[in-house]
C-alpha cells in the first residue's frame, strides 16, 4: 500500500483543491486505506457542520441603512475636501476648522488666499487625475460646444464659457462637474494628440489682472495654468508640455474676448 | 451620466457603482465580523468602519472581486479590534502530527452524524478556536472562497491556508467530540 498522505493533502482533496494528477494519486490511495478514508470523512462532517449546521449571521436592517448613511457623509465631506489620501491630516485638520463654524471658517478664508493656492493647486490636480479614470472624464460627451454649454444649464448657478478650438488641435471631448475648494465648477475637457486637458472654470471675485501667460505651476508632473477674466477663474490642467498648455490657455482667453 | 440634484455635485458615478460592486456582499461581509469579533455590535461597527474604508479606496478596485474585496477590509478591521481589546486567543503553534493523533482515535460511527446537530454546541466550538482557524473555516465552508481566494482575503500563501484549514478542521473536531463526551459545554 502507499504510504499515507498527509491531513492537508486529504483536506484539500476534500475542498477539491488538488490538480487532476495529485486527485488521481490520492484516489488510488484511499481505495487501500481506510484510515485516510476515515479522514477524509471526518473533514467532511466538520465541513458540513460548518456550513450547515452553524449559523450564518445576517446584517441586521439597520446595519446597511448606516453604511449607506455613512458613505452619503462620507460622499459630502470628499466633495468639499478631496484630496489624495497622503494628505488625509489636512482634511482632518481642515474639516476640524470648517466644524467649528463660520467665524473660524472665515478666518480660514481669508488665510486660504495668501496660503491655499498651493493647496487649490493639489485638488486641481487631483481631480484632473480623478477624470482620467474609465467613466469619469465627460458627463456630456461632445466636441461640440453648442452641445456642451447649454448642458451645465440649471446644474451650475455660473454658465461657463465654451470654446471650439479643434481648428487650433485641441478638439473638445466634453463636459464634467466637478466640486472643489467649496465651488461647483464646470470641468470642460479638451484633448491634444493623445493627453487630455482638463479646463476647470468657476466664478470669483478675484479682480487683479492675470499676466499675459497665466500663473503656472506645476505638480507631480502635471502643469498649471490659472487666469481670472470677466468674473470667473480659469485653470488649465494637463500633463501635456507647458508650453502647449500656455498656449491653449492663450487661445482659451484669446477666445473668449472676442 | 449625471443624475442627481444640482446641490450634490461631483463623484456623482462613485456612490452607485460602489452600491452595486460592494453592498451586495453586506451579509457575508457581518457573517465574517460577526464570527471573528463574537459580537453583533463590534461586527456592526467592524462592517461600518469597513464599508469606508472600502469607499474610500474605492478608486483603487477595478472591479475583479468585490466580495473579495471587502472581505479582506472585513478581515483586516476585525483584528485590528480583536488586537485592540486583546480579547482574542492568538495562534500557537501547532506542531502535532496531525495524521498519527487522529487516526489513532477510536473508531465512533456515531460521532460524524452528531457533530451538526447541536447548534449551541457547535457554536461555542467554534467560538474556541483562534479566530485565525474560525475565519479560514468561515470563507472554505460558509462563503466558498477558494485557496487562493482565502490566502488573498487573509494575506497568506496557499500552502498555508491548506495547513490552516486542515488544523481548524481538527481542532473543530476534537472540541465537539470532547464537548460530546462531556457534555458540559454549553
Amino acid at each position: 500500500m502507499s504510504r499515507h498522505e498527509s491531513r492537508e493533502i486529504l483536506g484539500a482533496y476534500g475542498d477539491g483543491e488538488l490538480d487532476a494528477v495529485r486527485k488521481a494519486e490520492v484516489e488510488t490511495h484511499l481505495q487501500q486505506c481506510s484510515a485516510c478514508s476515515k479522514i477524509v470523512a471526518q473533514d467532511r462532517a466538520v465541513a458540513e457542520a460548518v456550513a450547515l449546521g452553524a449559523r450564518r449571521f445576517e446584517a441586521p436592517a439597520e446595519l446597511q441603512e448606516q453604511v449607506m448613511a455613512n458613505l452619503r457623509a462620507e460622499g459630502t465631506e470628499r466633495r468639499v475636501l478631496d484630496f489624495p489620501q497622503k494628505h488625509k491630516l489636512t482634511v482632518w485638520a481642515i474639516a476640524a476648522v470648517l466644524l467649528m463654524g463660520s467665524f473660524v471658517a472665515g478666518v480660514m478664508i481669508s488665510r486660504r488666499a495668501a496660503g491655499g493656492d498651493n493647496i487649490l493647486a493639489e485638488q486641481i490636480v487631483a481631480s484632473h487625475v480623478r477624470s482620467l479614470m474609465a467613466t469619469h472624464l465627460a458627463d456630456v460627451a461632445s466636441s461640440d460646444h453648442h452641445t456642451v454649454k447649454p448642458w451645465f444649464d440649471g446644474k451650475l448657478r455660473f454658465s461657463p464659457p465654451v470654446v471650439d478650438l479643434a481648428a487650433e488641435g485641441f478638439p473638445l471631448v466634453g463636459g464634467r462637474l466637478d466640486y472643489f475648494d467649496q465651488h461647483s465648477v464646470a470641468a470642460l475637457v479638451y484633448r491634444r494628440d493623445k493627453h487630455i486637458i482638463n479646463l476647470f472654470v468657476w466664478p470669483t471675485n478675484e479682480t487683479h489682472e492675470s499676466p499675459p501667460k497665466g500663473n503656472t505651476s506645476s505638480i507631480d508632473g502635471y502643469h498649471l495654468v490659472r487666469w481670472a477674466a470677466a468674473d470667473m477663474s480659469f485653470c488649465a490642467v494637463s500633463d501635456v508640455e507647458l508650453g502647449e498648455l500656455q498656449q491653449f490657455a492663450t487661445l482659451v482667453r484669446a477666445r473668449q474676448l472676442q | 451620466m449625471y443624475k442627481e440634484e444640482p446641490n450634490q455635485l461631483s463623484d456623482p458615478s462613485r456612490l452607485p457603482l460602489f452600491e452595486q460592486a460592494i453592498l451586495p456582499h453586506l451579509n457575508a461581509a457581518y457573517n465574517l465580523a460577526r464570527w471573528l469579533t463574537g459580537h453583533d455590535q463590534d461586527a456592526q461597527d467592524v462592517v461600518q468602519e469597513a464599508c469606508l474604508r472600502a469607499f474610500r479606496a474605492f478608486d483603487g478596485f477595478h472591479g475583479a472581486d468585490g466580495r473579495a474585496w471587502l472581505l479582506t477590509i472585513v478581515r483586516n478591521s476585525a483584528f485590528t479590534l480583536l488586537k485592540k481589546n486583546k480579547t482574542a486567543l492568538f495562534m500557537t503553534p501547532f506542531d502535532e502530527q496531525l495524521h498519527g493523533d487522529v487516526q489513532q482515535e477510536m473508531a465512533n460511527p456515531a460521532t460524524e452524524l452528531r457533530l451538526a446537530e447541536d447548534a449551541q454546541q457547535l457554536q461555542a466550538a467554534m467560538e474556541n478556536l483562534p479566530p485565525e482557524f474560525r475565519e479560514a473555516l468561515i470563507l472554505r465552508h460558509q462563503e466558498g472562497l477558494s485557496y487562493r481566494e482565502i490566502a488573498a482575503v487573509a494575506d497568506i500563501p496557499s500552502g498555508t491556508v491548506m495547513s490552516r484549514l486542515a488544523r481548524a478542521r481538527v481542532r473543530l473536531r476534537q472540541c465537539l467530540v470532547a464537548g460530546d463526551q462531556r457534555e458540559t459545554r454549553s
